[in-house]
């Protein structure tokens, strides 16, 4: 994965994502929105097949980028649980 | 977050998504589609065409045929240690050479490797007249599907949110929703209206029976109510015979996983954050 923080101050990050698309863009400003203090999170995409551009804003108790390393971590764990639900319904 | 299993064979799974979030479930259904890699027919050398169809076309319909996949011995051309120039980690190659008069089959592409032959003998490809002939070579990479379509490994995946069917105590067992229910799930006993044993999974959340309840003109609201319960979905995944449908699952599933770990790393990197 290649980002490029365009903007960043203890309140809001402006982040591209470059190759990214919908697919994890979409499934990160949910998980994003589920913290209290992120205020606005959100992708633009110029175009169709443009890089997507990240907006997270923070009520400034915590920085952008722990809110998204918090919110990676939950997304890395649903995906882990979901694993191992599969692996062991399948051993049965 | 867990998965259970209402079906789960080489070719079709249908399980139920819980406690989950709509952005999540549309992420591992897009996932599935076109982020699990699969073989496809990518590139044809022709020696030989004098069928009804141009060059481009017989190019086009071998690269739609599903062919099986061993991702242990293949890796996308990208990833490849050959750098991309097609080696047999990331190229399969496949001969066909048919005269006419037949048609010719998904069977007659010879594969050099057996375990990337195609998913399904009796695909047709072409229809071959009196001293009409083609001869051509053919060349599979493993792709995705977010580069075309044919590299999908999935035939169907969907999800729907899990339905409720709920009644008040204004039914009065007339049968008008039970007669309007496309799936049938619905039926009357004891003068009420109720759902069928073990067949609330397969409503369509068309609220078709609803609207025959308002018809049936018991007051203003319809006494049946259907309601779809977003934090649980219901999946289904059928796959074109190139990979396990289980193995198209946990691969969606570690992509996922593996986009947030790289995420993770840089952010922390970022933030100095170990």
């Amino acid at each position: 994965m290649n980002i490029e923080i365009r903007e960043l101050t203890a309140d809001r990050a402006r982040i591209l994502f470059h190759g990214e698309g919908h697919t994890f863009m979409n499934m990160l400003t949910d998980e994003l929105l589920e913290n209290p203090v992120v205020g606005i999170a959100k992708y633009t995409m110029e175009f169709q097949f443009s890089d997507p551009e990240l907006v997270v804003t923070t009520d400034g108790s915590k920085d952008p980028l722990t809110v998204i390393r918090e919110a990676c971590e939950h997304l890395r764990g649903y995906c882990d649980e979901l694993l191992e639900n599969v692996r062991t319904a399948v051993s049965k | 977050m867990e998965i259970i299993f209402g079906r789960l064979d080489n070719n079709n799974a249908r399980f139920t998504l819980t406690e989950t979030r709509t952005a999540f479930a549309n992420a591992f259904r897009r996932a599935m589609i076109s982020e699990v890699p699969t073989l496809a027919i990518d590139q044809v050398r022709i020696y030989d065409n004098t069928s009804v169809l141009f060059d481009e076309m017989l190019a086009h319909r071998l690269g739609l045929i599903p062919l099986r996949t061993d991702l242990t011995t293949y890796v996308p051309a990208g990833e490849c240690s050959c750098g991309g120039a097609g080696c047999t980690h990331c190229t399969a190659t496949y001969t066909l050479s048919v005269e006419g008069p037949r048609m010719v089959f998904s069977r007659d592409l010879i594969p050099q490797d057996p375990t990337t032959a195609p998913c399904h003998d009796e695909i047709p490809i072409i229809k071959l007249s009196e001293n009409q002939k083609v001869v051509l070579e053919a060349r599979a990479t493993v792709n995705t599907g977010k580069e075309h379509a044919k590299w999908q490994p999935t035939i169907a995946c969907g999800y729907k949110n899990y339905p409720e069917i709920t009644f008040s105590e204004n039914c009065d067992g007339c049968g008008m929703c039970v007669e309007e229910c496309p799936r049938g799930i619905l039926t009357v006993k004891e003068g009420k209206a109720q759902v069928v044993a073990e067949k609330q999974e397969e409503c369509l959340l068309c609220r078709l029976c609803e609207e025959a309840c308002m018809a049936g003109g018991i007051g203003s609201e319809p006494s049946i109510r259907i309601k779809g319960d977003e934090t649980r979905k219901i999946f289904v995944v059928e796959g074109d015979e190139s990979l396990p449908v289980q193995e198209i699952i946990e691969r969606a599933l570690m992509h996922l996983r593996q986009k947030s770990e790289d995420l993770h790393t840089i952010v922390s990197q970022l933030s100095g954050v170990t």
